[in-house]
């Protein structure tokens, strides 16, 4: 990890519609009507696939995969399903962003496996995967988003059911980030709410062994410090709010009438 | 069809350009064809038959015989009707649009549906353009008033796709100019009639054989594909979103024309575009896509000048949809602006609006839009315009009750209010109609599995696992307000809990305290939000020692006096512009010795408020006589008097 990964939501939504490491092929295709062509699928999920290597996260592009798919039921590829939802899942922005949501609004709108297996090309009989492992993504997002992190990697590491199994077997190996994007935006929710923390919960909090790990982690963030037994994570807007009282402005320009008025 | 769509096209990558990509005549050449041939194939009366002499003998007297059965108003109505098109006279063809045509309705076609198009063309001279129009709103009424079979409803598409074919495949613009009402009820009966048929063709059940056959025979009407087509096929004919970028920027009328184009200069395209930039908006939404629908939107400014604003209805529908995409973002301040600022609009709107056809429909979207605004401001508590907070704790207190206490008992609530106020969400995926196996099992498969539950409820589960995450916030909010700092071990004791969950819920609540939503004026795309604080409760926490920061907001004076002397400005500016009580002559009024008195107070007066009243009053209106001859002298003299002005 480098040493300049700072942790703390962000400021504003700029990065989240549109990340600066977009490729601007794949920007045009999908603001403008490219976006319905099946024949783009391809050029979208190679890019799914960098997003997944480098650990990056495109919402917009991969809902535009997912939208192709909802006009053309036999391009469903449910590998790719499960991708997009794994990253919506482990590399939105902050924890109450709808990103895992808004991905399963369009990969849920299909019709019934019964279906799916009869339009299949290939006549392998897949099993429904994507209904396998929804139900344990949506309990993952649920514990995320309560802040529930100890049961959250709790149900990470040792959820049994197929599901489960599936993405720790299947998915997880080529998805080589996400449990360290998890941590960082765990991390960034603690830091939106502590200005300084015992490691000892930290390291419950980001699921690591040991307190050295704990440690070693805290010294590759930007702005937090390791002092003996605490780490003291520098202020961001959320975490040094004060007490404050709004006063009411009033523009010039609300007073023109008046100000008219008086000076004839 | 989507396969056949792009056949040529991936072959050559040019032709992916939207208007080949879009190119309704190839889709319309398939879907006509295909139905027009069934309807021959199956009435005993085709009525394009030509082979039969007799029989078209007999079908021209038949229509002859019904149109001179067609009341005679309603004939005139139709002749004035075109006329008023052929002379672009707006002024006409609005007061016949909105007024003439309903109150025909009203009169003769309460129950039953308008003359056929092609019993009135005669009247007409075939003109087809007017014809087409004429069929759009036989539909229209068909759709609101009758209950549309499945005729009706193959046929409103084609009628309403040969509208935009001659639109947007002539050689040149069309010549037409209609009221943007119209234009934009066109458009969004476009959308209606599509949403209607989607949960009519999901609905496998209560079909007929024939139904079946029609359905699995047509898979291409009011497909999805066909209706975003026509959506961005007005879109790019009118360079809408280029001219809308080149007026924010600041560019010339003549610099838009040319960027417009020979189409999009034309008042009738420029606004199709428009209407259907706001149409798209609505589509992507139902069809599950708000960041796309958000999308669309990223070159309309929500100003209060903006086009969009100009009608009642689009006004309305706009912000009501746009604030549906934002709660599905999760971003409830955004979406609090928008219903609020459509209600306030709404309510000062109404007076003049109760008489319009569409006031039901507009007024009960207001309604969905307080049961909205009443989840938003739960999960986003933060100051909101009064009088629309109390009309909305008038509506739904009950429930907004039981919302703000939280808790497992708020979710029931959350999902009743939210299955009523949401839109009726589609699925563009059709029911497998051409496969009439795989169509039982598609029928009897409604089990508990996800993929085969209606959309509204699938859109109201993933809401609700959302909000879930929140329900815990009203008790730590609670809890909170009454310290200004407390210790973690004593907050998980009073709440009887382990420190680590109390900790965690506090993480909850940090997250349900913030947003992104767009700072008012910012401009930009819709999707832009800056991180922002809702509620006026807020923490850190410093290992173990929580403190309390609380917002408290003053109290506002400034807009109560800005407004009171407004208004005290406007009430002696209306005194001031009010004639003097007529003043009448001695001689000819003898009971008017009130007015005789103060008609020479301003003669013997002359300066200060007297004579001021007077000048005012001969310069608004006066009664002829020597009140306005003492006035005209009083005013002359006091002419330096701010008051004579």
């Amino acid at each position: 990890m480098p040493s300049t990964t700072s942790v703390a939501p962000p400021k504003n939504a700029q990065e989240w519609h549109s990340p600066s490491f977009r490729p601007e092929e794949i920007n045009a295709l999908i603001l403008g009507v490219d976006r319905y062509n099946p024949s783009n699928v391809g050029f979208l999920e190679e890019y799914l696939q960098t997003q997944i290597e480098n650990g990056q996260h495109d919402l917009f592009a991969n809902l535009a995969i997912l939208k192709l798919h909802q006009f053309n039921l036999n391009m469903t590829n449910q590998h790719v399903v499960i991708d997009i939802l794994l990253l919506a899942l482990t590399s939105a922005p902050t924890i109450d962003s709808q990103d895992f949501n808004l991905a399963l609004a369009l990969a849920l709108d299909r019709p019934p496996a019964s279906i799916i297996q009869a339009n299949r090309d290939d006549d392998d009989d897949e099993e429904d995967e994507v209904a396998l492992v929804v139900p344990y993504l949506k309990k993952c997002w649920s514990l995320l988003r309560e802040c529930r992190f100890r049961d959250l990697w709790q149900c990470w590491k040792q959820e049994e059911g197929e599901g489960a199994d599936l993405i720790r077997s299947h998915y997880l190996p080529s998805h080589r980030h996400a449990t360290s994007n998890l941590r960082l935006l765990i991390a960034s929710t603690i830091a939106s709410s502590f200005s300084s923390i015992s490691i000892a919960r930290l390291q419950r909090w980001l699921d690591f062994a040991s307190a050295e790990e704990a440690k070693a982690f805290v010294e590759g963030i930007n702005g937090w410090q390791v002092s003996g037994e605490n780490v003291a994570i520098e202020g961001n807007g959320d975490n040094d709010v004060k007490s404050s009282v709004i006063k009411e402005h009033v523009e010039l320009k609300q007073l023109s009438k008046i100000i008219g008025a008086a000076a004839v | 069809m989507a396969q056949q769509f792009y056949a040529d096209a991936t072959a050559d990558p040019e032709s992916l350009l939207p208007e080949t990509m879009m190119e309704p005549t190839a889709l319309e050449g398939v879907a006509t064809g295909n139905y027009t041939q069934y309807i021959n194939d199956h009435t005993a009366a085709g009525e394009d038959s030509t082979h039969d002499e007799d029989h078209t003998n007999d079908m021209e007297q038949d229509r002859q015989q019904a149109l001179a059965a067609v009341p005679e108003d309603v004939k005139k109505f139709i002749v004035a009707f075109h006329q008023a098109i052929l002379a672009s006279d707006a002024a006409q063809i609005s007061a016949m649009y909105e007024g003439g045509w309903n109150r025909l309705t009203q009169q003769y076609y309460s129950e039953t549906e308008w003359p056929e198009a092609e019993l009135l063309a005669p009247l007409v001279g075939g003109d087809q353009v007017f014809l087409t129009l004429y069929r759009e709103l036989y539909f229209r009424h068909v759709y609101a008033k009758l209950e549309p079979n499945v005729d009706d409803r193959f046929q409103s598409y084609e009628n309403i796709c040969e509208l935009f074919n001659l639109l947007l495949n002539s050689s040149e613009p069309v010549a037409l100019d209609l009221p943007i009402q119209w234009l934009w009820d066109m458009l969004d009966e476009f959308v209606y009639q599509f949403q209607s048929f989607t949960a009519w063709r999901a609905d496998v059940a209560g079909k007929t054989e024939e139904e079946q056959q029609l359905l699995a025979d047509n898979p291409q009407i009011w497909s999805c594909y066909s209706v975003l087509n026509v959506l961005y096929s007005l879109v790019q004919r009118s360079a809408i979103n280029d001219q809308l970028a080149a007026e924010h920027t600041g560019s010339t009328p003549e610099e838009i024309a040319t960027i417009a184009g020979p189409y999009g200069s034309q008042p009738l395209y420029r606004n199709l575009g428009y209407f259907s930039l706001i149409c798209l908006l609505r589509v992507h939404l139902l069809i599950g896509d708000p960041t796309l629908a958000l999308q669309t939107l990223s070159q309309i400014r929500l100003t209060p000048d903006a086009l969009f604003t100009k009608i009642t209805a689009c006004h309305v529908s706009t912000y009501y949809h746009l604030g549906v995409a934002y709660m599905a973002l999760g971003r409830w301040a955004d979406a609090v602006r928008a219903y609020v600022g459509a209600l306030i609009y709404f309510n000062r709107m109404k007076s003049f609006h109760t008489r319009s056809y569409q006031y039901g429909s507009i007024s009960r979207q207001c309604d969905r839009m307080y049961a909205l605004l009443a989840i938003c401001t739960t999960l986003a508590p933060g100051p909101v315009d009064e009088g629309t907070m109390s009309a909305m704790r008038e509506k739904y207190g009950e429930q907004l009750l039981v919302m703000q206490r939280g808790g497992e008992d708020a979710l029931p609530v959350y999902r009743e209010l939210y299955l009523s106020a949401a839109p009726k969400f589609l699925s563009p995926i059709a029911p497998p109609y051409e496969t009439p196996d795989l169509l039982s099992a598609y029928a009897s498969s409604n089990t508990a599995d996800e993929s085969t539950l209606d959309p509204a409820t699938r859109h109201a589960d993933l809401f609700l696992a959302g909000v879930q995450a929140s329900l815990s916030a009203p008790t730590m909010r609670s809890f909170l307000k009454l310290y200004t700092s407390i210790d973690a071990k004593k907050l998980a004791s009073f709440m009887d809990e382990d420190e680590d969950d109390v900790l965690e819920k506090m993480m909850n609540l940090k997250s349900a305290n913030r947003t992104y939503g767009s700072r008012e004026g910012a401009g930009g795309s819709l999707l832009d939000g800056e991180r922002m604080v809702v509620g006026n409760l807020d923490f850190t926490i410093s290992n173990d020692a929580v403190s309390v920061a609380e917002t408290t907001t003053n109290k506002r004076y400034a807009g109560y006096f800005i407004r009171n002397a407004e208004h005290a400005q406007r009430v002696l500016e209306t005194i001031r512009a009010a004639p003097l009580p007529i003043t009448r002559p001695a001689g000819q009024s003898a009971t008017g010795t009130q007015d005789v008195k103060s008609g020479a107070g301003g003669q013997k007066s002359g300066a200060g408020a007297a004579g001021a009243r007077g000048a005012a009053g001969a310069g608004a209106r006066a009664a002829g006589g020597q009140g306005v001859k003492a006035g005209g002298a009083a005013g002359g003299r006091t002419s330096g008097n701010p008051w004579a002005r």
